[in-house]
């Protein structure tokens, strides 16, 4: 066979097999890119149903009873809120008998998300288990945390009635019901409607609600900030224990331990006086 | 790039990632996160979907960068599909949390996001690699280092696991 001719059929079986190698290429990739396709939708399928019938942390403020005010607003929490509160003495800031061996002390912003989780979730523990029976009382002291981040004004405005209601001994009342209706952190949810609205859940009338920056609450609040920053406390909710009738405050660090809070006090309780 | 390459990518994504999870994880058990501090992610934290089944989606993270570990230590087809599909469905899975993060709670959580771009990255690279194919020279050398086991898988995409398909 003449050389030239040998070389063409080597150029073409050459051009033949490189043809086959990237038909096969061809195949292959599709092949694979319809595995990957396949394996998409199965991802989309399963994180869907995941997603869709996933059971998410509960907010028990959306499950919350609704109660009609007056103008036929409706107020989350309002019986929740008189169940948990239901027998046990208010006076002030403070939840429980005066003569509780040891007072929890907890600093919280009407606006934090974290402290309604812990209102909510955590409190009713606290409540029935430490404070209904005798063991502890429990003060809750307003901080104005989030406002200054956020650039609002509610955690302001609504520690500013809180803490005017103080003489009322609804306090507890108005703050546990308030974080039940707390709005998004950064929305502008504490409006005079909306505090008046609570008010009226809680049962005070209209001539209840104030802004206004009393001499008493100007007192309060200053002397809230003073502990929260002489405890070195820096963010919402913190809480720490007090012996009666001492001056030693104890942090619970994981506030979120009602077992941690049930020792702190247990502990406290041993150095009462 | 060569598909070596990419899974060292894919291991130095995937070790940010799961630090990222497993801060997220640490502050959640170790203080619950508090306002005022630590921002963003303590809100995300909080919020109603920083729990799924009663599990924190920190530590749903840090179980998917483990099984994403897992797979990369693997060789074969199979271990490349499963990549794909672990990084897929915490990508997904990512995307659907940011949109509740900034979206709905309008919330900046670095770690959050820092887990959700290398979710990102790792499925964009696992995909790449599932198309490509096992590198031939990559192949090659490991198939001069493996045991004669994995031959087989590594090859998979020309004879192997995937041919079969």
């Amino acid at each position: 066979m003449p050389s030239g001719s040998k070389s063409k059929q080597e150029a073409a079986r050459k051009a033949r097999l490189e043809r086959e190698a990237a038909e096969r290429a061809a195949a292959e990739r599709k092949k694979r890119l319809g595995i990957l396709g396949a394996a998409l939708v199965a991802i989309v399928v399963v994180v869907g149903i995941v997603l869709a019938a996933g059971v998410f942390k509960e907010d028990k403020a959306d499950n919350a009873t609704k109660t009609k005010v007056a103008g036929g607003a409706e107020v989350k929490g309002v019986k929740e809120t008189n169940d948990l509160l239901k027998g046990i003495p208010q006076q002030g800031i403070r939840l429980g008998q005066a003569s509780a061996p040891v007072t929890i002390i907890e600093f919280a912003d009407l606006k934090c998300p974290i402290c309604k989780e812990h209102e909510l979730n955590n409190q009713p523990t606290i409540v029935n288990d430490l404070v209904r029976t005798g063991k502890a009382n429990l003060e809750i002291r307003l901080v104005n945390v989030i406002d200054p981040n956020v650039g609002t004004t509610d955690g302001e405005r609504a520690r500013t009635v809180a803490n005017n209601l103080i003489p009322t001994n609804k306090y507890w009342s108005f703050v546990h019901t308030t974080y039940y209706n707390q709005g998004a952190e950064q929305d502008s949810w504490a409006t005079d409607g909306k505090l008046k609205e609570i008010l009226a859940g809680v049962g005070l009338p209209a001539s209840a609600f104030s802004t206004r920056m009393t001499s008493a609450n100007r007192t309060a609040q200053a002397a809230d900030q003073k502990l929260f920053t002489d405890l070195g406390a820096t963010g919402t909710p913190s809480v720490f224990v007090q012996a009666r009738g001492t001056r030693e405050y104890t942090s619970v660090p994981n506030f979120n331990s009602v077992d941690d809070i049930k020792k702190a006090v247990a502990d406290a309780a041993k150095k009462a006086k | 790039m060569t598909d070596r390459r990419l899974r060292i990518a894919s291991y130095v994504i995937a070790l940010v990632g799961v630090c990222a999870a497993g801060y997220l994880v640490y502050t959640k058990y170790a203080h619950g996160g508090v306002c005022g501090v630590s921002g963003g992610c303590t809100v995300v934290q909080q919020s109603e979907w920083s729990e799924l089944f009663g599990i924190p989606v920190s530590v749903l993270g840090v179980v998917g960068y483990g099984l994403i570990f897992a797979a990369l230590t693997l060789r074969g087809e199979m271990a490349r599909l499963l990549l794909v599909l672990f990084s897929g469905g915490g990508f997904l899975f990512s995307m659907y949390l940011m949109y509740r993060a900034y979206i709905t709670l309008d919330a900046f959580c670095p770690f959050c996001t820092t887990s959700a771009v290398c979710m990102t990255l790792l499925f964009v690279i696992s995909a790449t690699r599932f198309v490509r194919g096992p590198d031939l020279v990559a192949a090659a050398t490991d198939l001069d280092a493996d045991a004669e086991g994995d031959e087989v898988d590594e090859r998979g995409g020309v004879d192997g696991e995937l041919a079969g398909a």
